[in-house]
Order: structure tokens, then C-alpha cells, then sequence
């Protein structure tokens, strides 16, 4: 498992953080994802042989959402 | 072609903002063309920016929240069908001129923790055999030897094993001034290397360092919303089918659909519901900068209330590295008693040799290694050297080897013990020579804490320590702590707190995290001193110090008091402001277009007021 903190850009309202933690949790190989919206941040954790970084930075992309840095995150069991 | 679209999706709000707010102007500049154009003009703004807001309203009306934004579409659409497509575009460009300020504050918030994931290290050093490898910050294992040059910020928790440095940890800490480094002192991550040269044997990497878990403790601390802001979110649910009810009974009363449809957006609680989200984030984001890290919202009520403050005493009011504060030498000097000690303690673990040793060091004094020594549990140290048989320890060791003080010697013991000080006798060949005392020093910031804590309203100031009495009400007194609880075992302190939480106080804890872990998890505010060591102490807190500064209690209680201040003042602010508006409205005296004008402006003013804790 991958675990990863997004730093994104242009995440203007609580809905569309809503919508975003929706639509990123549905990816196949996801395992949990939640965003942060006063932090405007994203944990992901998500299996690296299924699904890659690039994709979750594509379906933000259609979002209208930017994805500025990528940090390794927090392990989920914190 | 797709840059171009990133362009658009990424300043679509602006651009919104823009096309509408020009419309609006062109309708009213180009008025003498006729009313027809202006009517059509104001509509096509009013489009434009309501398209947003209504995307928001059926977005949130989805996961079935009544929103503002539900509110203000309704009113816009009304607003056009009886022809008024003035107030429409006003009502619907105002509300995202407004969301977009309040974006404005979120952004300067959010900066914060952006630059703290800047600052996070990206590559390392690492030292294999003789070669340097540049790796990712994160490949980094325990064990490796990392190497920082100049200018690096050093990517591992670890401990120095070669070289010297000054080291700015002001990231980490908020403090100003460089610490120099040497062997075996321990380096946090995310500090950065000034000048000189170090090895470092990683101890903690990647996910692990003290710095990602500052950072991923100051997200998590943005989610949670304190109480008073869930109240509103729930006032919000029942606040907009309330007035959409009541703007219903004004146009059945009335048979007046401006007036309902006015009425109707006037009623929107903008300014209420960002008074505390502002307030808070803006506060929060203000004390981290500071190394003062509240974690989370809703804590911020129970340290505003906090009557009562406990503190551990070593490690916490004081620094918790016992240092010589007298040397006495009977006839010899007192550079000769301190080598002479020295020299016993020399290779001895005894629990005063690290204070004698670094004094002697301070001195420039090389102690002469003693051939043997031995530690008599409970006694001291007996060692045999180049001049003879050297004691270092307490009454009971001079006796057990038939010799005792002179009354005169005992007397100054005793004054030196009233002091404070914890006194070694050193005696050499069965004659006593002198007194060591050594004393923890207080930290200087300790000084003013008690004033500055009673300035914030706390009534009550106690310590709990496992230490003595005495040593304990020496340092009371010197800083003005009203209660001095001594001798007590972790599970005790946690019995104090209880009291006092029986008689009604709520109480919060102050301590270094390690003995004091169980009453800290009872207080009803826990305070941690969050240095390498108490990691754990500091996820479990309510506040982090992560610069260690016992100074900074105040402050953080302060800021929490601040925060909730200004959250009353803007809600008592927007509940005026609204109520008079209604009053205006049913008076028939605020109109559409003004009476939003005024109601934008008092959300800019409730996130102006929420903006002033930044500084």
C-alpha cells in the first residue's frame, strides 16, 4: 500500500471536497482517500499495482482541481 | 490547447466574477440605450454568476443540506420573474464576490501548512563506504549515515556522530537564534544546517521524522470545527427552510412578492456562518507559526475554559539537567575539590557525575583518572587515585567510613540544603574537603509564567512532582506557583487532578510527557512539552509546545480565548445585522439591492474582525 498527502490547488468550496473524496474513493485500487478542506489537503491510501499517482492527479484534473506537491502521508493506522 | 484549459478551469471563479461584475456595470453605464438592453444585460450577469450558486445549492441540497446558496437561487429566479433583474444580479454576484474574499482568508490559512510540506527535505546524503549518494529523503533507513552540507536541511531525526554545526530550527521551533551542534547531540528533521559539516546517524526517517508528523498533526488539526461552529452548520439546516416558511407567510399576509422575494434573501445568515470558521483557522494558523500547536476546534472551548494549571517540575518549569550550582572547599580550593571529584566520577554512571563532569569541563579542569572506584548504592562514590582515597557522597558515607563533618561544616551543609541544593560531600583520605550542591535549574522563561497565566484568568497555579518537598516549594516560591503537591507517583498526580475536577475546576496539565503521560490524558486540557523524545505526548495533547518554552502556556491559552472572543463578537454581530435587516425589510425601508449590499458587508466585516488574530 501507498499512502500519500496531496497538496491541492483551487479546492473553493466544501461540496466540491465532498465530491472529490467521492469520486477519488471510487478508483479501483483506492483503499481510503479523505480530503482535508481546510488544509486543502488529500490522504490517500491506495494499492501501487493497481492504480498509480498519475491517475489520481488526472481524475483531480477533470475536477478542476490542481494537485500542487505530493508528500509521502501518514500511514492510516495513526 | 489544454494548457489553455487549465488556464480557464483554474480562473474560472475569477473570470466569473469578472464577466458578471462587467455586465452589471455595462447595464447600468449603457442605460440610456433603453431598458429592454438593461434588462437583458443584468439577466445575463445574473446568469452567469447564479449558475454557480445554484450548482453549490443543488450540490448541497444532494447530500441534503439547506444551504444559503439554496436561498439566494431562489430569490435570483424569483427576482427575474417579476422583472427585477437589477437585484437578481446583484444578489447572485455579491454572494460569489463573497465566497471568493472568504477563498482569500482559506488560502492565506492554508499557506501556513503549504510551507511547511515546502520545507519538508526532498533528497539526502547517505554515506556508503567512503562514496556520498544522493537519495530520496524517504529511502533513508534507519542506521544510514546521512551527511548535511551547508545550506541543507537536515532530512532524518537522528544523532550527530561527526562534525559541528549551528543548526536553525526555527521551522521546528520558532526560535530565533541558532543551535550549535556537536557529537552526540540529537537533530531533528526540517531544521537546516547554516554552517559547518555533520553526520548523522538516522534514528527516525520518512514518515517517521518529528518534522512529517508536525506537518500531518497541523492538517489534521484543520479538520476538526470547534462547537460553536457545528451549532451554526446546524443552524443553517433548520435557517433556510425557516425563512423560506416565513418568507411564504409574508407573501400570503401581504400578497407581495417583492416584499417575500426580498425578505426571502435578506435572511440568508452569510455573515454567521463564516464568523467562526474565520476566526478560527485564521487563530490556529497564527499560534503554529509560532510553534504553538492547538489541535483541532472543538478543544478550544475547554482550554478557554481552564481555571485551574498543573505543572510537572523537572523537565518542565525546570530544564531537567541537573548543573553544579556551588563548590566549597574547606581549606584546599575549589578548583581542587571539584578536580578531585571529578576524578571519582570519572568513569562512574552515578546519577551526580554528569553535573560534576561538565562542571569540571566548564572550569578547563582534567581530572586524574583514579585507578578503581566503586559505587556504594545509596552512599556515593569511593575511588582510589594518584592522591588517595576520594568519597564523593552524603553523610551517611563519610560515617560508614568512621569520619563525620566538623559542626561548623554540617552548618554550611545545611545552608546550602536550605537552598535548594542537593549537596555531595568530597572528602579525601578520611578528611572531609568540601561540598558540591548541585541543583535543575529553573527555565528562564519559567519567570512570569504564574503573572502571565493569572493575566489570561487562570486562578489557580499547582505543581506535581515526584520531587521532595522542599526542592519542590523552593522552586514554587521563586516562581509564584500557589500550590506545591510533592512526592507523588504518576497514578497520584492523576488523583490531584481528579480533585480537583470534583470541585468543579477544569484543569489543565502541563508536563514533558513521559511521566506525567497519565495525567495528562485526565486533565481536561493537556498540554505537552513537545520535544524529540515526547512524540507521542504530542499526538495525544490538545496543545503542543513544539519549541519546549514553558513561556508560551499563556500565550496558547490566551489565542484560545481570543479565537472564542471574536467568534462571539462576529455571531452577536450577524444576528444583529440580520434581524435589523428583516425589521427593515417588513418596514418596507431596505430594498433588494441594498439590503445585500449591507449584508455582504457585514460578512466582510465578521472575516475582517476573524483576520485581525492572524496578527
Amino acid at each position: 500500500m501507498t499512502n500519500e498527502m496531496m497538496m491541492l490547488t483551487n479546492l473553493n468550496c466544501p461540496t466540491c471536497a465532498a465530491k472529490l473524496e467521492k469520486a477519488t474513493q471510487a478508483l479501483p485500487g483506492m483503499k481510503s482517500a479523505r480530503v482535508i478542506f481546510g488544509a486543502g489537503s488529500m490522504n490517500v491510501e491506495y494499492d501501487p499495482n493497481v492504480l498509480s499517482q498519475e491517475k489520481i492527479r488526472t481524475l483531480c484534473k477533470q475536477m478542476g482541481i490542481g494537485v500542487a506537491t505530493v508528500v509521502p502521508g501518514p500511514s492510516s493506522d495513526i | 490547447m489544454s494548457r489553455y484549459n487549465d488556464w480557464l478551469i483554474r480562473n474560472r471563479e475569477k473570470l466569473v466574477i469578472a464577466t458578471s461584475g462587467s455586465l452589471i456595470v455595462a447595464a447600468w453605464l449603457l442605460r440610456p440605450l433603453g431598458n429592454t438592453f438593461h434588462f437583458w444585460a443584468m439577466t445575463l450577469a445574473a446568469i452567469i454568476a447564479g449558475y454557480t450558486v445554484a450548482k453549490e445549492a443543488i450540490g448541497r441540497l444532494s447530500t441534503r443540506q439547506f444551504s444559503i446558496s439554496l436561498l439566494v437561487t431562489i430569490a435570483a429566479i424569483g427576482a427575474i420573474v417579476i422583472g427585477e433583474a437589477w437585484e437578481a444580479a446583484a444578489v447572485t454576484w455579491l454572494y460569489i464576490f463573497g465566497g471568493f474574499l472568504e477563498g482569500l482568508t482559506l488560502a492565506r490559512t492554508r499557506s501556513a501548512l503549504r510551507g511547511l510540506v515546502d520545507l519538508m527535505p526532498r533528497t539526502a546524503k547517505i554515506k556508503r563506504g567512503e562514496e556520498l549518494v544522493t537519495v530520496s529523503a524517504y529511502e533513508v533507513k534507519a542506521g544510514h549515515v546521512v551527511v548535511v552540507l551547508p545550506g541543507e536541511s537536515i532530512p532524518v531525526d537522528g544523532k550527530v556522530v561527526a562534525g559541528r554545526a549551528s543548526v536553525d530550527t526555527s521551522s521546528l521551533t520558532g526560535e530565533p537564534l541558532p543551535a550549535e551542534v556537536a557529537v552526540d547531540d540529537t537533530v531533528l528533521s526540517g531544521t537546516i544546517c547554516q554552517g559547518g559539516y555533520l553526520e548523522v546517524v538516522a534514528e527516525r526517517v520518512g514518515t517517521d521524522t518529528t518534522f512529517s508528523q508536525l506537518v500531518y498533526l497541523v492538517a489534521e488539526a484543520q479538520e476538526q470545527k470547534p462547537k460553536v461552529q457545528r451549532t451554526l452548520d446546524a443552524f443553517a439546516q433548520w435557517y433556510t427552510p425557516a425563512v423560506i416558511m416565513a418568507a411564504a407567510l409574508v407573501y400570503l399576509g401581504s400578497r407581495n412578492m417583492h416584499l417575500a422575494l426580498t425578505f426571502l434573501v435578506i435572511g440568508c445568515p452569510g455573515a454567521l456562518v463564516v464568523a467562526a470558521p474565520v476566526a478560527v483557522v485564521a487563530g490556529l494558523g497564527n499560534s503554529a507559526k509560532h510553534g504553538i500547536l492547538i489541535k483541532g476546534g472543538e478543544r478550544l472551548e475547554r482550554i478557554a475554559k481552564a481555571d485551574v494549571v498543573a505543572f510537572d517540575k523537572t523537565g518542565t518549569l525546570t530544564l531537567g539537567q541537573p548543573q553544579v550550582a556551588s563548590v566549597t572547599g574547606f581549606e584546599l580550593e575549589e578548583e581542587r575539590v571539584l578536580s578531585l571529584a571529578a576524578a571519582a566520577e570519572l568513569r562512574s554512571e552515578h546519577h551526580l557525575a554528569t553535573a560534576i563532569l561538565s562542571a569540571a569541563e566548564k572550569r578547563q579542569i582534567e581530572p586524574a583518572p583514579a585507578d578503581d572506584w566503586t559505587i556504594e548504592a545509596g552512599l556515593g562514590v569511593v575511588a582510589h587515585g594518584p592522591d588517595g582515597e576520594i568519597l564523593v557522597g552524603n553523610r551517611r558515607l563519610l560515617l560508614s567510613r568512621g569520619t563525620d563533618l566538623t559542626p561548623e561544616q554540617a552548618a554550611l551543609m545545611v545552608e546550602h540544603e536550605e537552598a535548594g541544593e542537593t549537596v555531595a560531600i568530597i572528602a579525601l583520605n578520611g578528611q572531609a574537603i568540601g561540598l558540591i550542591g548541585i541543583t535543575d535549574p529553573i527555565k528562564p522563561d519559567a519567570f512570569g509564567l504564574v503573572k502571565a497565566l493569572k493575566r489570561t484568568g487562570i486562578k489557580t497555579t499547582v505543581m506535581l512532582t515526584g520531587d521532595n518537598p522542599r526542592a519542590a516549594q523552593l522552586v514554587a516560591d521563586q516562581l509564584g506557583i500557589d500550590e506545591v503537591r510533592a512526592g507523588l507517583l504518576p497514578e497520584q498526580k492523576v488523583e490531584v487532578i481528579r480533585e480537583l475536577q470534583k470541585t468543579g475546576h477544569v484543569v489543565a496539565m502541563v508536563g514533558d510527557g513521559i511521566n506525567d503521560a497519565p495525567a495528562l490524558a485526565i486533565a481536561d486540557v493537556s498540554i505537552a512539552m513537545g520535544s524529540s523524545g515526547t512524540r507521542v505526548a504530542m499526538e495525544a495533547s490538545d496543545i503542543a509546545l513544539i519549541g519546549d518554552r514553558i513561556g508560551q502556556v499563556p500565550g496558547a491559552i490566551g489565542i484560545s480565548r481570543r479565537i472564542l472572543g471574536v467568534v462571539r463578537q462576529n455571531v452577536v454581530f450577524a444576528v444583529a445585522t440580520v434581524l435589523l435587516l428583516l425589521a427593515g425589510v417588513v418596514l418596507q425601508v431596505i430594498h433588494l439591492g441594498s439590503g445585500m449590499a449591507i449584508h455582504e458587508a457585514s460578512v466582510l466585516l465578521v472575516t475582517l474582525n476573524g483576520m485581525r488574530l492572524m496578527k
